[in-house]
């Protein structure tokens, strides 16, 4: 930086005249997006922020920020409206919203294969291109001048000549105007201009194809460096020099949609084989057949993206997240078609109503509604709207009671034969969130305990009403042996040493296994095991028991001989849960309406 | 190019394609006709038969050459004579001079005529060339080459840049290029996986 730049970024009359010519720019810069567009002011910081540019947007607060000083020490304090501009299409284009921008870094991922130090700078250098190129062609934004001010790439950046030499061929701009004089990658910037275009109003459909098409020209080493604390800022000429700092959010939560959305999962495909990329210069062969036979579609490849993998996404742009929060936040969001109304026994509803005191009659009231007797003692002479009086009526609040949903009490095998939740979509626990979410959306408590060998039990150690506590233990994975908590189980149904039953009330029991809940009902002896009747003794107090298991068909039978009363459902995969929600909501509804 | 003489304006080349009538590209029409007409327009010349013979050749089915193509290149030889016939292109200085570099308006048309449905024919279907953008600048700057021309405001190696953006031919061989290089590259990562999994698997002992 030179010497007058110093002096200027360090002058608070220089600072205060940028702002106020930056937010006379933003009505300009809202008109770019359209003449209904409306954001609140960009927030101007006359001190350095440090975050890596002279510009960024927080999607989750809506809001795009401006660091006057760095604005002048890139040099770019006459392009107002195309830095705002350019920062409104984060919110309006690329990524638009939290959902939007864990998308478009899960595709990134997906494309960028094993590099995700990488994802939040390709990321973010996806929804640059795409931003810009919408700005220069069709708002009539001066982009490229901008860009040019940016200065050249350095001429050891792959990644930053193919996006400047992609610009100039979007823009139509002679060849090394951005780029300089370094050779550029022509064929890639070629291709990578069609698939901008080609997925111009699609950013997340683009995303892996265009990590897919920089993933060759990465140079890991230098782009590793940049991408680490400390490296080197927009204005040191390195590739960063190509994009603003992008969505800045901090915050590590899941945003919905986000867990139950297959198409984050679908292999990448190179923007040469993609159809939609290709199209018409095919060699007029089916339009949706790449040259390979495969198409850009998925082909039905399309999956959701696991627990551990959308932790690694959000790890990867800097999201502060744990593996825990996002497996509670997967599993809410998949268990969210199959929930089921919990029973709720229902008392007949007494509508009694209790005469209240009179209160004043005013015009505009119904007629009707004039306690005559109330008028005539309060005044002999009837004056409508100053004498007149009504008599309130009131209900008797005390004599409805509030309906009383049956509550839960889960337990989740969590021995080592069971799948890790965290790590793999898991469908026992996916059946226990449906049950434990169904019975806090109809206002039941739940106790909810994960279990492994003896002694070896996380939960909420007694019945809650609190989401989060419960979905922690239905996440949560133990490993060991297996031995089911028939003391809890005892304790909470039967009472213990003189205790009485912990369960508040009519409860329903239900267990999540597999071959291992024979030791709800085997209690372990010196000579081996004897069959124990706690739980069925158990099953007579509550409110009725359901054991979703995943089994193999040859050890049903056995499982339901020793399950006695209590409802057997088998679950193995997704698909099964459905069948398995509505079996439970027949059958447990059923009862509590049978009696 | 080899004078790098200026032509018309891209945007008018690309506007007239766009006011092209339907009829130009009916089959009905007799090609033939419609550019000795032209010669005619153009600087009163009359055909000879051996130009004659040589369009008929170019316009009629060879060995191999399907229905579709047939109809192809005669549209796009239409086309090139809907555009000779813009009073704006016939009278801009550099067409001109380069019509005169070959032998005056009528040889430089037969010459645009025989040229361009070679260069252009089998990339698009007919109505493309007037219906889509990026067809239309393709079809304007192959007609400007092919001319001997630059558009106008134009360098030389901006005009190639734009050429080689907007042609069909170019990029159909880039995609290939590239397809086959990220199938390449696909096959070698797999390969790659498969053979560090085996060494992992060699690697292994049970405990």
């Amino acid at each position: 930086m030179s010497g007058a730049h110093a002096a200027k970024v360090d002058d608070p009359a220089v600072l205060a005249d940028l702002g106020t010519r930056w937010l006379a720019a933003w009505p300009l810069a809202l008109a770019a997006w359209g003449p209904t567009t409306r954001l609140h002011a960009p927030v101007l910081h006359d001190r350095p922020c440090h975050e890596g540019s002279f510009a960024w947007f927080r999607v989750d607060e809506v809001e795009v920020h401006i660091d006057l000083p760095e604005v002048l020490r890139h040099g770019v304090e006459d392009h107002p409206v195309a830095v705002l501009a350019h920062e409104l299409g984060h919110h309006l284009l690329a990524p638009g919203d939290p959902l939007g921008s864990v998308r478009i870094a899960a595709r990134i991922k997906v494309g960028l294969g094993s590099r995700d130090n990488l994802v939040g700078l390709v990321s973010n250098l996806w929804s640059d291109m795409l931003i810009n190129d919408r700005l220069q062609r069709q708002a009539g934004v001066d982009m490229a001048a901008i860009t040019k001010a940016l200065g050249e790439p350095p001429k050891d950046s792959p990644l930053g000549l193919l996006v400047m030499r992609t610009y100039e061929i979007l823009w139509a701009l002679p060849r090394g105007f951005l780029t300089g004089e370094a050779p550029a990658p022509e064929g890639e910037a070629m291709l990578c201009a069609r698939h901008i275009r080609a997925y111009a109003r699609d950013p997340v459909a683009g995303a892996a194809g265009f990590a897919v098409l920089v993933r060759s020209l990465l140079d890991a080493a230098a782009l590793e460096q940049a991408d680490q604390p400390g490296a080197p800022t927009a204005g040191d000429g390195d590739v960063l020099t190509v994009g603003c700092a992008g969505d800045r959010s901090g915050d590590g939560t899941l945003p919905p949609g986000a867990a139950s959305d297959t198409s984050l999962g679908a292999p990448a495909v190179h923007p040469a084989l993609d159809p939609r990329v290709v199209g018409d210069i095919e060699q007029r062969a089916p339009a949706d057949e790449a040259p390979d036979g495969r198409s850009a579609d998925s082909g039905g490849q399309d999956r959701a993206l696991s627990p551990a993998e959308l932790h690694a996404v959000l790890v990867a742009i800097g999201r502060p997240t744990s593996l825990e929060s996002v497996a509670m936040a997967w599993y809410r969001e998949h268990a969210s078609p199959y929930l089921v109304p919990f029973p709720v026994r229902e008392p007949p509803v007494v509508a009694d109503e209790l005469l209240g005191g009179l209160t004043p009659w005013e015009l505009g009231d119904d007629l009707g509604d004039i306690d005559w007797a109330g008028t005539v003692t309060a005044s002999p002479v009837l004056v409508p709207g100053v004498t007149t009086v009504r008599r309130e009526m009131l209900e008797d609040e005390s004599s409805r009671p509030a309906p009383r949903p049956v509550d839960l009490d889960l337990y989740l095998d969590s021995s080592g034969s069971m799948p890790d939740p965290q790590r793999t979509a898991a469908p026992i626990a996916l059946a226990g969130a449906v049950l434990a979410l169904s019975a806090l959306r109809a206002g039941a408590r739940v106790q909810a305990t994960t279990w492994s060998g003896p002694g070896q039990l996380v939960g909420t150690d007694g019945f809650t009403g609190d989401a989060e506590e419960v979905l922690r233990a239905v996440v949560a994975h133990i490993g060991g042996s297996t031995a089911f908590p028939v003391d809890l189980l005892a304790r909470t149904h039967l009472g213990w040493e003189g205790a009485a039953p912990t369960a508040p009330g009519p409860t329903h029991i239900a267990v999540i296994s597999d071959e291992g809940v024979d030791t709800m009902f085997r209690r372990s002896t010196k000579d081996g095991s004897e069959l124990d009747d706690t739980a069925a003794r158990s099953l007579e107090s509550a409110a009725g028991g359901s054991l979703v298991l995943r089994l193999w068909p040859q050890s049903l039978p056995t499982v339901q001989h020793l399950a006695g009363d209590y409802d057997v459902y088998v679950v193995s995969t997704d698909d099964d849960l459905v069948p398995f929600a509505r079996d439970f909501s027949r059958r447990t509804w059923g009862r509590a309406h049978g009696g | 190019m080899a004078d790098d003489l200026t032509g018309p304006q891209l945007a008018a080349v690309r506007h007239r394609i766009s006011n092209a009538s339907p009829d130009l590209t009916d089959p009905q029409v007799s090609v033939g006709a419609v550019v000795a007409d032209l010669a005619v327009e153009l600087d009163g010349a009359v055909l000879d038969a051996a130009s004659l013979a040589n369009l008929d050749r170019d316009l009629e089915h060879g060995p191999g050459m399907s229905d579709a193509s047939v109809a192809e290149r005669r549209a796009l030889v239409a086309l090139v004579c809907w555009l000779v016939l813009d009073p704006a292109v016939r009278s801009d200085p550099g067409i001109q001079e380069a019509a005169q570099a070959r032998g005056g308006l009528s040889a430089w048309m037969l010459g645009l005529v025989a040229t361009i449905p070679r260069q252009l024919s089998g990339l698009r279907p007919v109505g493309r060339w007037v219906e889509d953008d990026s067809a239309r600048e393709e079809l304007a700057r192959a007609f400007l080459g092919a001319a001997g021309v630059l558009p106008a405001g134009e360098s030389p190696s901006v005009a190639n840049d734009r050429w080689l953006a907007v042609s069909t031919a170019y990029q159909r061989e880039l995609l290939t290029a590239m397809a086959q290089e990220a199938a390449r590259a696909e096959a070698l990562a797999k390969a790659l996986a498969e053979a560090r999994a085996k060494e992992a698997a060699a690697h292994y002992v049970p405990s």
